[in-house]
């Protein structure tokens, strides 16, 4: 289809300030963090800012009657190409669209639009004493719309779980251009199990069943005291037994963080300063919450079950000594392409998830694919809920390692469902990882697409997204 | 003042893994919220260009022209990636393929010697202060051109050669006055001279050297700047002074970071504090609420403390912060008159982050901040910090 008439028929419909001009604007919104968009050039036809659900609907109904494929996008800080538009198309980026319409503070919620940023969201509730607890790394630039879209969480999801523990309802636009609410037309209550919850469908759906406009947030006291323990281990081995005897103990802490011997490796090129213990195999990070006094018990019963086990362990309550403790942590993602000169870290294969039982061997087992294949790879994560961020790290503009990326980053996925894990924990599927959902659901899958096709039976939402290639081109 | 070389960029453009946290800095993104603008997207353009899959166009131009160099993309990215230098860089390739003579005669020719630019400016002064253009020639200038503070007979030529202090000298300064305290603040190089002499500096002015070249530098021509910085550095070095100071931000970072070891460049502020003052040689100035705005420059040369420090030394003066203080005024040098709308929409920004304090003073330390802010409220008196202590000689 002609891109100009897209274009075209989008500023009659939303006016000519709500559509992206200029040929080299469209490639800015070819890319989200993904290697595999690197490696492609998915420019899309079109790019649209609607700032209101009615716009949204019109948008949509355009597409739905010219079968023109639409990829909804936030601020574009995702890892599985899940907000680029892999079949051209249209790209909806609902990211300036950014109102906080409601913080009900006697009700302990929030109504947001989809562009608000998450760290936006929770300054805005400091005042209320409130906060929405779901923190991704990203949380300075993702959206609250990407995050539901994504049901995506961050390292304190231990304690607090991850997205779809807050989704109270949403507003959605359907592929057709119909406007439903989910959780409730008009529902304040916080807790609803009346009808099917499609609520929990669309959380986390990467927008492949319909445009996410308006979200219904549930919020949470904000905890008065926070304490960091770090406990360095001469053997990775002795790092799972911790966190479970942490567990054991009753204590939940609100993050468990490791970095292993590759991670510490590469913190210590990076930033010398750090100086991380090199012969450490693993370096473990608790966070804990709460008010100032369990805060104070549950740091000192962490501190002395890590003893047991670590060379060293310290714990702290005081702002800038926490942020010491958690520096190798904050400096590990930037830090993991020192490991290579020259070369750079990849998002591929980047957020696998086993279980707890099985994550010093999910560890020791990355490690060892990365040296068959010659490519090295720093692991880190939160490793609290078994979710392992992996970086393989390589020179893009060399073939044969990219190559070998691809062949290592297959096999970590399969080594993921193969030790009763998935292939992600929180990024998404996207196009990166819809290859795998045939293993990893079975018959389940069916399902899946059954409702897609209940839901999108042109197929014009997201499309190449969730389901893998030939299965997704049936629906 | 790093020049990258093309090897060094594409290990950069390599690096970039689009995370995005640049969006979450960038003054120009902030306002125009479209990822073009945002410092990923540029760096993306540059790879592009580099690997020639983007034409060097009029169009590229125009995306890289959306940057105001105020650094804190590249201070934010958790990569270390140097985006300004990357945006410096591409636009050089860009004035190479994209012709531009008005702008190449300018920047190369002009703004190179101090006496053309200079009698440019006075041409200029001229037709400014009789209103001799007309409306119709008007109408083809920017606003912000006409709506900024009116040009001045310049420092250089207003100061004398050398400055003597009232007792023995405690130091041997060469002032290095810059463009824009040059044509546009002259006042303000007259009391910076009265403050360092009262405090005990023999100052020279230094009437042999241009300007630092940050303008040719961002405007994409890196070897006119890299010449204005040598000659610079030569003739700084020749005056064998104990220090060069100079009040302008950006002048400081440019000289200060390709300075050798036998240079010494400082910060007006900076240099003050270095001083040893006599407490009573300074009068209470009348109350004041001052507030401060911390020029880019400032920021990134680590330097924000200085003028803190400075004021809180001057008795009679309430400091409030103001929000986002280091927050660009969207001045940017002619950024402010290429992209009037952004600029205006920043300066609207930080003029209610000013007004919230309740502050009647805003200082700053670099003359094109001073611009900018000055056409913001015309309430607020927006001075260097050396003119507060001016006023209790």
């Amino acid at each position: 289809m002609d891109k100009n008439w897209i274009q075209d028929r989008l500023k009659q419909i939303l006016g000519p300030e709500r559509v992206l001009a200029g040929e080299l604007n469209h490639r800015m919104y070819s890319y989200d963090s993904s290697f595999l968009a690197r490696l492609n050039n998915y420019i899309p036809d079109a790019v649209a800012f609607p700032a209101s659900t009615g716009q949204v609907a019109e948008v949509m109904k355009f597409a739905w009657a010219n079968n023109i494929p639409v990829t909804p996008r936030g601020a574009g800080t995702g890892e599985t190409c899940g907000c680029v538009a892999v079949r051209g198309g249209i790209v909806l980026d609902l990211s300036p669209w950014d109102k906080i319409e409601e913080v009900d503070t006697a009700n302990m919620q929030a109504l947001v639009r989809p562009g608000v940023i998450h760290a936006s969201l929770n300054e805005h509730l400091e005042s209320h004493g409130l906060f929405f607890p779901p923190d991704p790394g990203s949380s300075r630039m993702c959206t609250l719309g990407g995050m539901v879209a994504n049901n995506s969480s961050g390292l304190r999801a231990v304690k607090y779980g991850t997205t779809e523990h807050y989704v109270l309802g949403l507003e959605v636009v359907l592929p057709d251009g119909e406007v439903i609410i989910t959780g409730g037309a008009a529902c304040r209550a916080i807790k609803n199990v009346s009808g099917l919850n499609l609520t929990q469908l669309f959380t986390g759906s990467e927008g492949v069943l319909g445009v996410i406009t308006l979200i219904r947030l549930r919020l949470w006291p904000r905890p008065g005291a926070r304490g960091m323990i770090m406990a360095q281990f001469r053997r990775l081995a002795d790092a799972t037994p911790t966190v479970l005897e942490v567990y054991r103990g009753g204590i939940l802490p609100s993050g468990v963080e490791i970095l292993d011997d590759s991670a510490i490796r590469a913190v210590n090129l990076y930033y010398p300063e750090a100086a991380l213990p090199e012969e450490a195999e693993a370096i473990l990070l608790f966070e804990v919450d709460g008010n100032p006094a369990s805060v104070q018990w549950e740091g000192e019963q962490i501190a002395a079950i890590a003893g047991r086990r670590a060379i060293r362990v310290e714990w702290a309550t005081e702002k800038g000594r926490m942020a010491g403790l958690w520096q190798g942590r904050s400096l590990v993602a930037a830090a993991a392409a020192r490991l290579q000169p020259g070369s750079t870290r990849i998002f591929a294969g980047e957020d696998i998830c086993v279980p707890l039982s099985r994550v010093a061997e999910a560890l020791e087992q990355i490690k060892a694919l990365g040296q068959r294949h010659g490519i090295a790879v720093v692991n880190f994560g939160h490793i609290g809920d078994g979710n392992i961020h992996t970086a393989p790290v390589i020179d893009p503009r060399d073939r044969d390692q990219v190559a070998r990326a691809a062949r290592l980053v297959d096999e970590i996925h399969r080594l993921a469902i193969r030790l009763g894990g998935s292939t992600t924990g929180e990024h998404g599927v996207g196009a990166v990882r819809s290859c795998y959902a045939r293993e990893e659901h079975g018959a389940a899958l069916d399902t899946m697409l059954k409702v897609k096709r209940a839901l999108d039976p042109k197929n014009i939402m997201n499309p190449g997204k969730i389901f893998p290639g030939s299965e997704g081109e049936q629906v | 003042m790093t020049r990258l070389s093309v090897k060094e960029l594409e290990t950069y453009l390599n690096r970039c893994v689009r995370c995005g946290q640049c969006r979450s800095v960038c003054p120009v993104f902030g306002v125009i919220r479209r990822e073009g603008a945002a410092p990923r997207g540029k760096v993306y353009l540059a790879h592009e260009m580099l690997h020639a899959r983007i034409p060097l166009s009029a169009e590229a131009e125009k995306h890289l022209s959306l940057c105001l160099g105020c650094m804190a993309c590249s201070r934010e990215c958790p990569t270390g990636i140097p985006v300004h230098e990357i945006v410096y860089l591409a636009r050089s390739r860009l004035a190479a393929a994209v012709p531009a003579p008005a702008r190449n005669l300018l920047y190369t020719r002009i703004w190179t010697s101090p006496s053309l630019l200079s009698g440019a400016v006075s041409l200029a002064r001229l037709l400014q202060a009789g209103n001799l253009l007309g409306p119709r020639l008007t109408s083809h200038l920017p606003r912000n051109l006409l709506n900024t503070a009116a040009l001045q007979r310049p420092a250089r030529s207003m100061l004398g050669e050398v400055y003597q202090p009232p007792g023995p000298a405690v130091a041997n300064i060469t002032y290095y006055i810059g463009c824009g305290t040059n044509f546009l603040f002259p006042g303000l190089a007259r009391q910076a001279v009265s403050v360092l002499t009262s405090l005990g500096c023999r100052v020279k002015v230094s009437k042999d050297t241009a300007c630092c070249g940050l303008p040719h530098l961002a405007a994409g021509l890196p070897e006119t700047a890299a010449g204005l910085l040598e000659r610079n550095l030569a003739a700084l070095t020749t005056a064998g002074a104990d220090a060069v100071v100079t009040d302008c931000a950006t002048c400081y970072s440019t000289l200060a970071g390709d300075a050798g070891s036998s240079l010494r460049v400082l910060d007006l502020n900076q240099l003050i504090l270095s001083l040893p003052v006599n407490p009573g040689r300074f009068k209470e100035v009348p109350p004041r609420r001052v507030t401060c705005h911390d020029p880019c420059h400032l920021s990134a040369s680590g330097g924000t403390d200085w003028p803190r420090r400075l004021l809180a030394s001057i008795p009679g003066l309430t400091l409030t912060e103001m929000t986002g203080s280091a927050g660009c005024c969207g001045g940017g040098g002619t950024f402010m008159l290429r992209h009037q709308e952004i600029s205006d929409a920043l300066l609207k920004q930080k003029i209610s982050s000013l007004n919230a304090t309740g502050a009647d003073t805003v200082t700053t330390c670099c003359p094109a901040c001073m611009l900018q802010l000055s056409r913001g409220n015309p309430g607020l008196s927006v001075i260097h910090p050396v003119q507060l202590m001016s006023i209790q000689l």
